[in-house]
């Protein structure tokens, strides 16, 4: 076997330019499909960071109640006691609990003298929460602190369209969970980078303050953030939390025109009414959502780039690959006398097919490995660029840059897909060599 | 005697003086909600008007607006169809009972939407348009004897009886004679004045009696607000068939 590994790798490099060439049509390939499964790998990775960041956390608890007129509404009375259903369901997770976040969150609108501007606004226990003060990007102002009841933070761009400035008192207009019209009064007390995604850029305000806005009452919240320590135990997470805490049932497809659940219904904005042939409930039914449930839409579309980009792959080897069946034939032609010489002194069919295979073999592995440096060295050198932080692109990037992420199983797959070609491509010249009749082989010489 | 017990009579005896001055004696005030209701709604008659919007806002600047409007109270019922801007023609709001929905001729879909809602932008509310009822949803905290211009007003101080109205507190200019409503003032879960009503003009139809024009003025945002006048006025019987998202899908095509 060694004496055959010898032959097929000197045989290899008997003719470099050509094995070169070849290695060099399949490293295109395998360049091509490593950086864009790479890029696939690391922007999919970039959206969880920056959804974990804007969220917050990596598995969500929202609650919801219905009142006395059967209106829905979104919050968790749970005080957080050991006596609560959601304390005992969180205890039973705690060892995973990196870190857990009580939020409510609303749209309302800011107002400042004659502008105006709609806004998601997020009610933060900023002193209970210790690593949200730290994580802000401050532009102006400072951190609010305890005694700072009606402080907001804004992102910049948003301060801009107000044209507020620290210290402005800026109302704002909510409607309460149960669908009333409620104003607070706010005093702008810092303003932040934008998140880069506008849609998710929210302003900041003390929990208990938007609490009274929105009607929860001081001490009751709406979300429940968990950070994990671990975000690939969120799916165990969340069916422990599922298993202890009364669910809501999944929603039904509703009848053409009715109201969705939990969509505006005719009692105001966000509020819907449960449905006369609907079982009411008791007390405070629980969702229970996952970062990867939100980027269930998003894998998937990097799913199909993954397709994408393996078919893509398969085209450029099978271009590839009649290449490497024509050198092979050419192969086969230059080397009768030496396959008929061999095959005289004993070398048997088998030997000659496997010479053959593993030169296919040899240079395959060659192409892979000069595609897998290639593809290192564009990607390392696209990672260096550095996007403006206005960019409309910095939710798929990280601190401003393109990332890589490329999955050694997606290396491992690539690499037997094309040896597998390779073989296939060499194995009808292989085969053809293998059959040569040694005496008719030795005369053509 | 103490001085916490001085203090108590003292109170006691301030508040039998307030007392009449926050209350107007003369006025049944159940009964003048029940009348403004009454005046208010259709009952049993429709109502068909074209509207006429001004909305005047310090960024957009001014935006007209004219819609006809069918309104059918026993049903809870009603329909309001754009005709200019021509951009919006087709476009409609339908009311059925709990139901209110919004039809996009662009995209022929209707999507849920909520009497609480701001109208297009402007500062009415959708349930500007609805009968409203001011016995059913709200209280009297105080009635007070007030002049609004010439008139002679009683000046309600309402409070929300549930937490489901849109404005929680509420006052109300109402005519002592006619019990017509001349102003309002719509005030947040803090007591926060959001918004004040005028209705200058009225006009009787059928039973009824109309405010043919209404302005309401944002108090939030400086600058911003709508006046909306009424014509055509009717209370000749509207087809069932008005009332239905066919009629909507196929007005104004």
């Amino acid at each position: 076997m060694r004496s055959l590994l010898r032959i097929a790798f000197r045989n290899t490099g008997r003719q470099k330019k050509r094995s070169v060439l070849l290695a060099g049509a399949i490293a295109f390939g395998v360049v091509v499909v490593t950086i864009l499964n790479g890029f696939t790998g690391g922007v999919s990775r970039n959206i969880e960071g920056a959804l974990t960041d804007m969220i917050g956390g990596h598995v969500y608890v929202s609650g919801t109640e219905l009142t006395d007129s059967r209106l829905i509404i979104n919050v968790i009375r749970d005080s957080g006691g050991s006596d609560s259903s959601l304390a005992s369901a969180v205890d039973e997770v705690e060892d995973d609990i990196a870190e857990l976040n009580r939020r409510s969150r609303t749209l309302g609108t800011l107002i400042f003298g004659s502008k105006q501007t709609n806004q998601f606004i997020e009610g933060v226990d900023w002193h209970g929460e210790p690593s949200f003060l730290p994580s802000l990007s401050l532009i102006a102002g400072s951190l609010p602190g305890e005694e700072d009841r009606n402080a907001l933070i804004l992102p910049e761009s948003v301060a801009g369209r107000l044209r507020v400035e620290i210290g402005d008192q800026v109302l704002v207009r909510v409607a309460t969970v149960t669908g009333q019209q409620n104003v607070g009064e706010l005093v702008l007390a810092a303003t932040t980078e934008d998140a880069g995604f506008m849609a998710f850029s929210s302003a900041f305000v003390r929990l208990d303050y938007l609490g009274e806005l929105i009607g929860t009452g001081a001490g009751q919240f709406q979300l429940l953030h968990l950070y994990l320590r671990d975000p690939r135990q969120s799916d165990r997470v969340a069916e422990v939390l599922r298993a202890r805490l009364p669910i809501a049932p999944e929603e039904q497809e509703q009848e053409e025109g009715g109201p969705p659940p939990g969509t505006p219904g005719a009692f105001g904005a966000g509020v819907s009414r449960l449905a006369d042939d609907e079982e009411p409930w008791e007390g405070t039914r629980f969702e229970i959502t996952t970062l990867d449930d939100i980027m269930a839409q998003v894998s998937d579309l990097f799913r199909v780039l993954d397709i994408v980009s393996l078919v893509v792959f398969l085209i450029l080897l099978t271009i590839t690959m009649v290449g490497v069946v024509n050198t092979f034939r050419m192969v086969l032609l230059e080397r009768i006398s030496e396959i008929g010489t061999m095959r005289a002194v004993g070398m048997q069919r088998g030997s000659v097919r496997g010479i053959f295979l593993m030169e296919a073999g040899f240079i395959g592995l060659l192409g892979a490995l000069i595609g897998l440096v290639l593809a290192g060295i564009v990607m390392l050198v696209l990672g260096q660029f550095s996007l403006d932080n206005d960019s409309p692109l910095q939710f798929f990037l990280d601190d401003g840059r393109l990332t890589f992420a490329v999955p050694p199983l997606s290396v491992l797959t690539n690499v037997a897909i094309l040896l597998a070609l390779s073989l296939l491509a060499a194995f009808i010249p292989a085969r053809r060599a293998a059959r040569m009749d040694p005496a008719v082989a030795l005369r053509s010489n | 005697m103490s001085i916490r017990r001085l203090a108590t009579a003292f109170l006691f005896a301030a508040g039998l003086l307030a007392g009449p001055g926050l209350w107007a004696a003369d006025v049944d005030v159940q009964a003048l909600l029940a009348e403004i209701d009454r005046q208010r709604t259709f009952g049993d008659q429709d109502f068909t008007a074209v509207m006429t919007m001004i909305s005047e806002d310090p960024e957009d600047g001014v935006e007209r607006m004219v819609v006809q409007q069918f309104r059918r109270d026993a049903d809870d019922a009603f329909l309001i169809l754009f005709r200019d801007p021509v951009v919006q023609r087709g476009q409609g709001y339908l009311r059925q009972g709990d139901n209110l929905w919004f039809y996009d001729p662009e995209s022929r879909k209707f999507s849920h939407t909520s009497l609480k809602e701001a109208f297009q932008g402007t500062d009415a509310r959708n349930s500007d348009f609805g009968d409203v009822s001011f016995a059913e949803n709200y209280t009297v905290r105080t009635v007070e004897d007030g002049t609004l211009g010439k008139y002679a007003v009683y000046v309600l101080d309402l409070q929300a009886t549930s937490d489901e109205v849109t404005y929680p507190f509420l006052k109300a200019w109402v005519t002592r004679e006619g019990s017509l409503v001349l102003k309002t003032e719509d005030y947040s879960l803090t007591e926060r004045l959001m918004r004040t009503s005028y209705y200058p003009r009225y006009a009787r139809v059928g039973d009824s009696v109309v405010p043919t024009e209404m302005i309401f003025v944002d108090e939030l945002v400086e600058g911003k607000k709508t006046r909306i006048s009424m014509s055509d006025l009717s209370d000749a019987a509207i087809s069932d068939s008005v009332f239905t998202k066919a009629y909507v899908e196929r007005a104004n095509r």
